[in-house]
C-alpha cells in the first residue's frame, strides 16, 4: 500500500473511487473547498453587518456601534419601502399567475405531443433567455406608449411576461414529459367532465411542478430592474429600483437593510426547492436572475 | 502468459456488509476463468480488484507470485472490458482502438499496425476512421475488445461483456472470446451471471455467492460434484432427498440407499441429489429403488420430463418420447448409487 | 388523438407573448435604428444612426470594454467552476453540505451581488480595511480602485462570484451523468490520472463546459444593471451607453439608441453562432 502514498499527480484531480486516491491531493481538495465556501458566503458577511451598524468608518474591520436605525428608517414612510414591497408583490403575483396559466398548457402541448414545428417553437421559447433585454425593451416602449401602457404597472406586467415565459413554460414541459395522460382518460371513463378531470385529476399531479414553474416566475419578476425603469418609468416603484437608489447613494447601512428585505424570497426559494430541486432547467432559471 | 493468485482478499465497504469474503483462487497462466453468480454477489467487485480499480480492505493480489497491491491500475498491464463498450464518443474506431498505446507514447506507425492486427483479430477489419456511434452494439463490444488486447496485456478482464446483447450476437461473441484466448493464450477472466456461458466457455468456473467463494472447479465439476446443495441448485439441480447418511448408506423417508461417491463427507444429516436424467424407469425393485406415481408429464421435444410423487417426495425424470407415460401412471425408478451425489443439510446445521 | 389545431392553440397564449412582445420589441428596435419613426414624422429608412455611432469613438471604447469584461468574466468564471466541478465530484465527508453551500448564490440577485461587491471591494470597503490591517496599506486611496473603475473589474468580480456557481452546477450534472466508467477504463488501459482528465474527462465535459460559457458570455455581454451599478462614468459598457442614449432629451438619440442594440443583439447572435460551429467541429461526432 505505501507504493499509491507515492504516486503523487500534481493535480489531483480525479474524483469517483477514494481508493485509489491520493494524499497531497486531499490537502489541495480541502484548500479548495475552502475557498469555494468563502468566496460564496464572503459577500453575505457586509450585508448583515452594515445592516445593522450606525456609523461604520475606514478602517474598522467591524461596525464600530451597532444599531438598527437602518432598520427603522425602512420603517418609515419616507423610505418608500411600502410602496416597492406592494409594487413589487403585485407586480411578481401577477406576472406568475399570468405566466402558469398560459405556461400549462403550453407546457403540455411541448412536453406530451410531437408535432411539426416543435424544435422551431422550443428553440422560439428559448430565445429571451440567451438575448438582451434592453434591446427588447427599448423597441418595444414605443409601442406601449402609443397604446397608454407606459408607465402602468400592467405595462410592466406585460413586459415582466418576456423573461418569465421561458422559464415557466420550459420547467412545465419537463413536468408534463414525466406526466401520463392516462390518469385522465381513466376519469373521464368513470364519467368525469373535462373541467372536473381538470381539478380533481391534471392538477394535483403537476402541482408540485406547477409551484417550481410558479416560484421562477415570481423571482424572476421580483428581479428585474431594467425592465421595469424603462417601462414603469419611474412611477412604477418596484424594489430593485429602490434598492438601486440606496446603494449608488452614500447610506450603506440602509442599501445592506434593503438588500436584505430584497434576499426574501430567494431565501425562501432555497429552503422550499432544497428538497424538490432537480433537473438542470431549474439551474438554468437560478443563474439568469 | 501471467498467473493470477488472490490470497484471502476481502472488501469492506463502511456502511455495509463485506463485499468480498476472503476470496482465495488461483487463475493459471493462459487459461480463461469465470467468475460466476448472482448480481451483486460481488464479482465485478473481484474484477476491479484484480484490475487495480479498487482496493482490497485486507489480503494480497498477486500476478506471477509477486504481490500488486500497492500497484495502480494504470500500471498494472491488465485490460479491462465492461459491460457497456464505452468507446470514447469524440474518438474513431481507430483512435479508440488505439489509446492504450497512445498512452505508453508509442510509435505512430507501430500504433497503427497494431490497431490493424487487432481489428482484423476481431472481424472488423477497415474500420479504423468509422464513428462508434455508427457501429452497431456487438461491433461496439468487439472494438472495446479489439482496445483492451491491443495493449497485449497480462491478463484481460471482462465484465460481463455479452449481456446487453442479444441472443444470436451472445453466441458470436462468446465464439470469438474463446478463439482469441486460445490463439493469444493470454490469462482471462470473466464475470457473468449466466451460469449457462460460462460453463460453456470457461476452463475453470469460480461460483461466488454473497462475496464468498463457493466452489471453484471446472464445469463439469459443478454437475457432478457440487460442494452444497446451493451450488446444485445454482446448476440447474432437482431431485433433493432428505436423509441421514451412514458410511456409503443413506436412509431417508423415501427409501435407503447405497452410495458410492461421498467425498469424504461426515455422516449425518444430508441430501442427496441425482441429476434427472440419470434416473431410470425399471421392473424389479432391487436396491436404491423408488416406487411413485406421475404427476405431470411435460413435453420438451428431444424427451419427455415426468414429475414424480414419491413418498412425499418430488422427482424429476426424463423419458423418451416415443413411449410416453401417463399420468397417474404408477413406476418403479432407480437411482444409480453412482449417479447419486451427497451434500452436506445445511437446514440442520 | 389531439388534432394539430388542438396543440397550437395551447401554444397561441405563449405565442402571443414571445412574438408580439419579444420578436415585437426586437423588430420596432430594428425599425427605430433605421430611423424609422412615424411618430416623430419620419418615415425614410436611413442609416443614419449606424453611421453615427460607428463613428463615434465613444462607441468603440465601449464596445472594447464590453468584450473584454465579458470574455475575462466567462473566461475566468469557467476556469473555476471547472476546478469546483472536479473537486466537488469525489466522496467526501460533507460533501453534500458543501454543494449546498456552493449553489447557495444561485437565485440570489445580481443587484444584491453588486452592493455586496461595492461594500467588499471599494477603496473604503472591507478588503481595503483588511490590507489595512494587515498593514499593506495606509489610506484608502492606497488601495486600487476596483469598482467604480475603467476597466470594470468590479463588473467582472460580480460576475465571476454568480457565474462560477452557475457553470459549477451544471457542470456537477455534467459530471454525474458521465459517472467514473471512463476513467476507469482509460485507467485499465493504462492512462494515468493526468491523461486520464485530459483525453477522456475533459473532451467529455466538453460540450457542457462550452454551453454553459457561451449562456454566461451572452449575459455578460447584454447586461445592464451591474454595469449601471459597478461601473465607471466612462468608459462604460455598451447595453448602458445605449440606455444613456435612450433617455437622453434629444429624440434624435433614440435612432442611435436602437441601432446600438441592434448591434449588441447582432453581435451576441454572431458570437453564439460562431461558438456553436466551432464547438460542433472541435467535437466532430458530437
Amino acid at each position: 500500500m505505501r507504493a499509491a502514498a507515492t504516486e503523487v499527480p500534481a493535480r489531483a484531480r480525479r474524483g469517483g473511487e477514494a481508493d485509489s486516491g491520493v494524499r497531497l491531493g486531499r490537502v489541495i481538495r480541502w484548500a479548495i473547498i475552502a475557498g469555494m465556501v468563502v468566496g460564496v458566503l464572503l459577500p453575505f458577511v457586509p450585508l448583515l453587518l452594515w445592516s445593522v451598524s450606525f456609523s461604520w468608518r475606514f478602517p474598522s474591520l467591524f461596525p464600530v456601534e451597532f444599531s438598527l436605525r437602518a432598520w427603522r428608517y425602512l420603517g418609515t414612510p419616507a423610505s418608500k419601502l411600502g410602496e416597492a414591497l406592494l409594487g413589487s408583490l403585485v407586480v411578481a403575483l401577477t406576472v406568475t399567475i399570468i405566466s402558469v396559466i398560459i405556461g400549462i398548457p403550453a407546457g403540455r402541448a411541448l412536453g406530451l405531443y410531437r408535432f411539426k414545428g416543435k424544435t422551431a417553437m422550443e428553440f422560439l421559447i428559448l430565445a429571451p433567455v440567451i438575448m438582451p433585454g434592453i434591446a427588447v425593451i427599448m423597441g418595444i416602449h414605443v409601442l406601449f406608449i402609443r397604446y397608454g401602457l407606459s408607465d402602468t404597472p400592467l405595462g410592466v406586467i406585460l413586459v415582466h411576461l418576456i423573461p418569465t415565459t421561458p422559464y415557466v413554460v420550459t420547467v412545465l414541459a419537463g413536468v408534463f414529459a414525466n406526466y401520463d395522460p392516462d390518469y385522465e382518460d381513466q376519469a373521464r371513463v368513470l364519467g368525469a367532465n373535462s373541467l372536473r378531470t381538470f381539478v380533481r385529476v391534471t392538477l394535483p399531479m403537476i402541482f408540485p411542478g406547477v409551484a417550481v414553474a410558479g416560484l421562477f416566475g415570481f423571482l424572476i419578476s421580483w428581479n428585474q430592474y431594467v425592465l421595469t425603469l424603462i417601462i414603469g418609468g419611474g412611477r412604477v416603484i418596484t424594489l430593485p429600483l429602490l434598492l438601486f437608489g440606496f446603494a449608488r447613494s452614500g447610506d450603506k447601512a440602509i442599501a445592506a437593510a434593503l438588500a436584505l428585505v430584497f434576499l426574501g424570497p430567494a431565501i425562501l426559494m432555497i429552503i422550499l426547492t432544497t428538497r424538490y430541486l432537480t433537473g438542470s432547467s431549474a439551474i438554468g432559471a437560478f443563474g439568469r436572475l | 502468459m501471467t498467473t493470477v493468485t488472490l490470497e484471502r482478499v476481502s472488501k469492506h465497504y463502511e456502511q455495509s456488509t463485506a463485499a468480498v469474503r476472503d476470496l482465495s483462487l488461483e487463475v493459471p497462466a493462459g487459461k480463461l476463468v469465470a467468475f460466476l453468480g448472482p448480481s451483486g454477489c460481488g464479482k465485478t467487485t473481484t474484477l476491479k480488484m484484480i484490475a487495480g480499480l479498487i482496493t482490497p480492505t485486507s489480503g494480497e493480489v498477486k500476478f506471477d507470485n509477486r504481490c500488486v497491491n500497492g500497484i495502480p491500475a494504470h500500471r498494472r498491464d491488465v485490460a479491462m472490458v465492461f459491460q457497456k463498450p464505452l468507446l470514447f464518443p469524440y474518438m474513431t474506431v481507430g483512435e479508440n482502438v488505439g489509446f492504450g498505446l497512445r498512452m505508453r507514447a508509442q510509435p505512430r506507425w507501430r500504433i497503427q499496425e497494431r490497431v490493424r492486427e487487432m481489428l482484423s483479430l476481431v472481424r472488423l477489419p477497415d474500420c479504423e476512421a468509422r464513428w462508434p456511434r455508427l457501429l452497431s452494439g456487438g461491433q461496439e463490444q468487439r472494438v472495446a475488445l479489439a482496445r483492451a488486447l491491443v495493449v497485449e496485456p497480462r491478463v484481460l478482464l471482462l465484465d460481463e461483456p455479452l449481456s446487453q446483447l442479444d441472443a444470436n450476437l451472445r453466441i458470436e461473441m462468446r465464439e470469438l472470446i474463446v478463439r482469441i484466448q486460445r490463439q493469444l493464450g493470454i490469462t482471462m477472466i470473466f464475470v457473468t451471471h449466466d451460469q449457462e456461458e460460462a460453463v460453456m466457455l470457461a476452463d475453470r468456473v469460480a461460483l461466488i455467492f454473497e462475496g464468498q467463494l463457493q466452489q471453484y472447479d471446472t464445469p463439469r465439476g459443478f454437475y457432478t460434484r457440487p460442494k452444497s446443495a446451493r451450488v446444485a441448485r445454482f446448476f440447474g439441480g432437482v431431485n433433493f432427498i432428505a436423509g441421514r447418511k451412514d458410511g456409503t448408506r443413506v436412509t431417508s423417508t423415501v427409501g435407503d440407499f447405497a452410495v458410492t461417491r461421498t467425498e469424504d463427507l461426515a455422516d449425518g444429516p444430508v441430501l442427496m441429489t441425482i441429476r434427472p436424467e440419470a434416473v431410470r424407469f425399471t421392473g424389479q425393485a432391487t436396491g436404491n429403488t423408488v416406487r411413485g406415481v406421475i404427476r405431470s408429464t411435460i413435453y420438451m421435444g428431444t424427451h419427455v420430463r415426468y414429475l414424480i410423487e414419491a413418498a412425499g417426495c418430488d422427482l424429476q425424470a426424463l423419458g423418451d418420447p416415443g413411449t410416453p407415460y401417463e399420468e397417474g401412471r404408477e413406476v418403479s425408478l432407480v437411482l444409480p448409487a453412482d449417479q447419486i451425489w451427497v451434500v452436506p443439510d445445511e437446514r440442520h446445521g | 388523438m389531439e388534432g394539430q389545431g388542438r396543440i397550437w392553440i395551447m401554444l397561441a397564449p405563449v405565442l402571443v407573448v414571445i412574438v408580439c412582445l419579444y420578436l415585437g420589441g426586437l423588430f420596432l428596435g430594428l425599425l427605430q435604428s433605421l430611423s424609422y419613426m412615424p411618430m416623430i414624422g419620419q418615415t425614410v429608412p436611413n442609416l443614419q444612426a449606424y453611421r453615427a455611432i460607428f463613428g463615434h469613438v465613444e462607441f468603440w471604447r465601449s464596445l472594447a470594454l464590453t468584450l473584454e469584461v465579458a470574455f475575462g468574466a466567462t473566461l475566468i468564471s469557467t476556469l473555476l467552476a471547472v476546478v469546483c466541478a472536479l473537486t466537488l465530484r469525489g466522496s467526501f465527508r460533507g460533501r453534500r453540505f458543501v454543494i449546498f453551500v456552493f449553489q447557495l448564490n444561485l437565485p440570489i440577485p445580481h443587484l444584491v451581488g453588486g452592493v455586496a461587491i461595492i461594500m467588499l471591494f471599494t477603496q473604503s470597503g472591507l478588503v481595503a480595511r483588511m490590507a489595512r490591517i494587515l498593514g499593506l496599506i495606509d489610506t484608502p486611496s492606497d488601495f486600487p480602485a476596483l469598482v467604480f473603475d475603467p476597466r470594470g473589474i468590479g463588473i467582472m468580480l460580480e460576475y465571476v462570484w454568480k457565474e462560477t456557481v452557475f457553470i459549477g452546477v451544471i457542470l456537477l450534472a455534467v459530471l454525474h451523468s458521465i459517472g467514473t466508467d471512463y476513467e476507469e477504463l482509460a485507467a485499465s488501459l493504462g492512462a494515468n490520472p493526468r491523461q486520464q482528465f485530459r483525453y477522456v474527462l475533459l473532451p467529455l465535459m466538453m460540450p457542457g463546459i462550452l454551453s454553459a460559457s457561451i449562456i454566461v458570455f451572452a449575459f455578460s455581454f447584454g447586461a445592464f444593471e451591474i454595469p449601471l451599478l459597478l461601473g465607471a462614468t466612462y468608459p462604460v459598457t455598451l447595453p448602458v451607453v445605449a440606455y444613456r442614449a435612450y433617455t437622453d432629451a434629444d429624440l434624435s438619440s433614440r435612432s442611435q439608441a436602437m441601432a446600438m442594440s441592434v448591434v449588441i443583439t447582432a453581435i451576441i447572435t454572431l458570437l453564439t453562432y460562431v461558438y456553436m460551429r466551432l464547438s460542433r467541429t472541435y467535437l466532430r461526432s458530437r
